[in-house]
């Protein structure tokens, strides 16, 4: 299979607080080396805690933040250090859609406006003219194309995502990041936004990263799933290998932690319970980061950073990794 | 056993510009001692307008709160502000969402949490900062002893949240209302909290009443389930009752639409459509019913006439608000909604 995304060794450090007038400043290491790919129309999701450096490989990717290090090959071209105006064709086929649907629309601007807006900054004029093709777009999100002429006050949550999803859509883009785009929802709307996502993908056979906290939701949207914890990638696998048998101890735990909702199902499953929060991403933990939480750790994972290799259809990232 | 908490014929209504908004609607509900009740509901039902009410918070508001909420016989509702202060943080106490929030920057979390023992304890400064290091080191923060003089924000959000619980229960209150407490949380240390809440109400047989949207938390928390759609319950029965063999339209859409580790993964999941109405106008009958795809198998009742809060069959504890006949909201369930389960 092509790949449409591929990205090597990512970095981003943050600048962080300055403690005296010539000391040296802080280094936030919010993304560290990451590497994956994404083929052509396929769905991969990326989970981890809060502060895993996710959304930030997000926005790596659509470039709203430059790499510290690394390279990111969209397409085939290298657009890890593209200016803005190098980076305006590309974004035709790379677009976004951001978690708080409340933030993320000009409450100025009518819905025709927003959803138009991709085709004014990319100087395209669709077939059949703007408004056509935006009341179209609002159809295919499920909104009603007559309400073109409304702000995005009027509409609920959930509706406003669907705004959302219909501007990045707009220019039948080949990769679209989505970052936690139900967390904000109610859960019966959330249902409504994941089935559209997918119908989407499917339907214009769109690649998508679906960036998320919740490894029940990505369960139901990605082929493909990615495993973040402190800037790195801990497990990469295809979705039903991975649910069923994580190989880093991390990915078991998360796992392990979802609530359950039968009642008669609490009982039987295993539960791994990790003591203390995720460590601050300014001093990370010698070698493997997660050894600090992990009840395997040995002397080698404070010392060697583990790698990501490939066991039986997984890649993995510990040194002693579950059978 | 006798019934602890007592909740009868709640109204809590907001006068606005737009209209009276009727955030809560004749709720009645109770709680036995040492247990826990999980009310689930989506955002705008009512479920936190609920538990202010309880704490006699909506005094001094705007807010009309008709009705009576009965705790160990007395009543919270009919009682002027000051004496149920005293009850507040003694008998019943709260632990919110967002702890960063909840939790002032400017005291230390020991000060805080000293404050509220001292309230409702006559002991010195001393005593009282010794109970701040025993409460912290239970809900188990490390080194309490140094953690103590901290400010919130050099805690994390998970330890804020176990601070809030510490400073919740310095008192020993007999009722804990807990609302959303692990929905900012990460996963991880979700698990942590509930666990400790678990642990802690086993230890202080505490009545828990637990607020979430989240099926998963109340599942693995609560012994009974209020279900509550736009001020009403629809739903009440017991977890198992509930969530096995839910009887509401509203309960199987909830059930159904979650994203579950279970199932096929590659089946759509059965959304439920439309969204929550507005509590201005709330949609005449059952307020459900133009979300619900059972309207049909019932005819015009289910937009003029406000279903009642019935058992499912004679003598059962699980109660539904629903129009459609027993024997037909069985069939349903069996063929329709529970192989999607």
């Amino acid at each position: 299979m092509t790949s449409i995304l591929k990205v090597e060794g990512l970095t981003k450090h943050f600048p962080g607080n300055k403690h005296s007038l010539l000391g040296k400043r802080d280094v936030v290491q919010a993304v560290d080396g990451i590497s994956f790919e994404v083929a052509k129309g396929e769905a991969i999701g990326l989970v981890g805690e809060s502060g895993c450096g996710k959304s930030t490989t997000g926005r790596l990717i659509t470039r709203l933040l430059e790499p510290t290090s690394g390279k990111i090959e969209f397409n085939g071209i290298d657009i890890s250090h593209l200016s803005n105006s190098q980076m305006r064709p590309i974004r035709e086929d790379l677009q976004i859609i951001f978690q708080d649907p409340y933030a993320s629309l000009n409450p100025r601007h009518t819905v025709g406006t927003i959803v138009a807006s991709p085709f004014r900054i990319g100087g395209v004029t669709p077939e059949g003219g703007v408004k056509k093709r935006v009341q179209e777009l609002l159809e295919i999100v499920g909104l009603n194309p007559e309400h073109y002429n409304r702000y995005p006050h009027e509409f609920s949550g959930g509706q406003r995502q669907r705004i959302g999803i219909a501007r990045a859509l707009a220019l039948r883009p080949k990769l679209i990041v989505a970052d936690e785009p139900v967390s904000a929802l109610d859960v019966s709307i959330q249902a409504q936004v994941i089935n559209l996502l997918k119908d989407l993908q499917k339907q214009f056979d769109i690649a998508f990263i679906f960036i998320a906290h919740d490894l029940a939701v990505v369960r139901h949207f990605a082929q493909r799933v990615a495993v973040m914890y402190l800037g790195n990638i801990v497990e990469i696998a295809d979705r039903d290998t991975l649910y069923s048998n994580p190989k880093h101890p991390y990915t078991k735990a998360l796992l392990s932690a979802v609530p359950e909702v039968d009642p008669d199902a609490i009982g039987s499953r295993e539960r791994i319970r990790l003591t203390g929060d995720v460590p601050n991403p300014i001093n990370p933990p010698s070698g493997c980061r997660f050894r600090t939480r992990c009840w395997k750790a040995q002397d080698i994972c404070a010392t060697n950073p583990p790698e990501l290799l490939h066991i039986g259809s997984s890649q993995v990232a510990c040194h002693f990794p579950e059978q | 056993m006798s019934n602890f908490l007592e909740v009868k014929d709640l109204s809590v209504s907001f006068p606005t510009e737009d209209g009276l908004v009727k955030a809560v609607d004749n709720l009645s509900f109770s709680l036995e001692k040492g247990k826990t009740l999980g009310i689930v509901g989506e955002s705008g039902s009512g479920k936190s307008v609920t538990s202010l009410a309880i704490l006699g918070l909506h005094k001094g508001s705007t807010a009309e709160v008709t009705g009576e909420i009965l705790i160990n016989g007395q009543d919270i509702n009919s009682m002027p502000e000051n004496e149920v202060r005293l009850l507040r943080g003694n008998l019943m106490s709260m632990i919110f969402q967002d702890a960063l929030a909840a939790l002032h920057p400017y005291y230390t979390v020991g000060n805080q949490i000293a404050e509220a023992y001292l309230v409702h304890n006559k002991v010195s400064k001393k005593v009282a900062k010794e109970r701040a290091i025993e409460m912290l080191d239970r809900v188990g923060i490390p080194e309490p002893k140094k953690r103590v003089d901290d400010f919130p924000h050099q805690f994390s959000g998970g330890m804020r949240q176990r601070a809030m619980i510490a400073m919740a229960l310095s008192c020993n209150p007999s009722l804990l209302i807990a609302d959303e407490p692990t929905t900012a949380l990460d996963v991880t240390v979700q698990a942590q909290i509930i666990d400790l809440l678990r642990d802690l109400q086993k230890e202080f047989n505490t009545s828990i009443i637990l607020i979430t949207h989240d099926l998963g938390v109340v599942a693995e928390t609560a012994d009974d389930i209020l279900l509550m759609y736009a001020g009403k319950e629809i739903e009440y029965g017991t977890v198992r009752d509930v969530l096995q063999k839910p009887q509401h339209p509203y309960g199987w859409g909830l059930l159904t639409s979650i994203p579950r580790l279970t199932g096929d993964p590659n089946k759509n999941l059965l959304a439920i459509a439309g969204t929550p109405p507005s509590l201005i106008s709330v949609p005449s009958g059952c307020a459900f019913h133009p979300r619900c795809s059972y309207v049909t198998q019932v005819g015009s009742a289910c937009s003029s006439a406000i279903p009642e809060l019935l058992p499912i069959h004679s003598g059962a504890h699980h109660l539904v608000r629903c129009h459609l006949e027993s024997s037909v909201r069985e069939d349903i369930f069996r063929t329709q909604v529970e192989p999607s389960l």
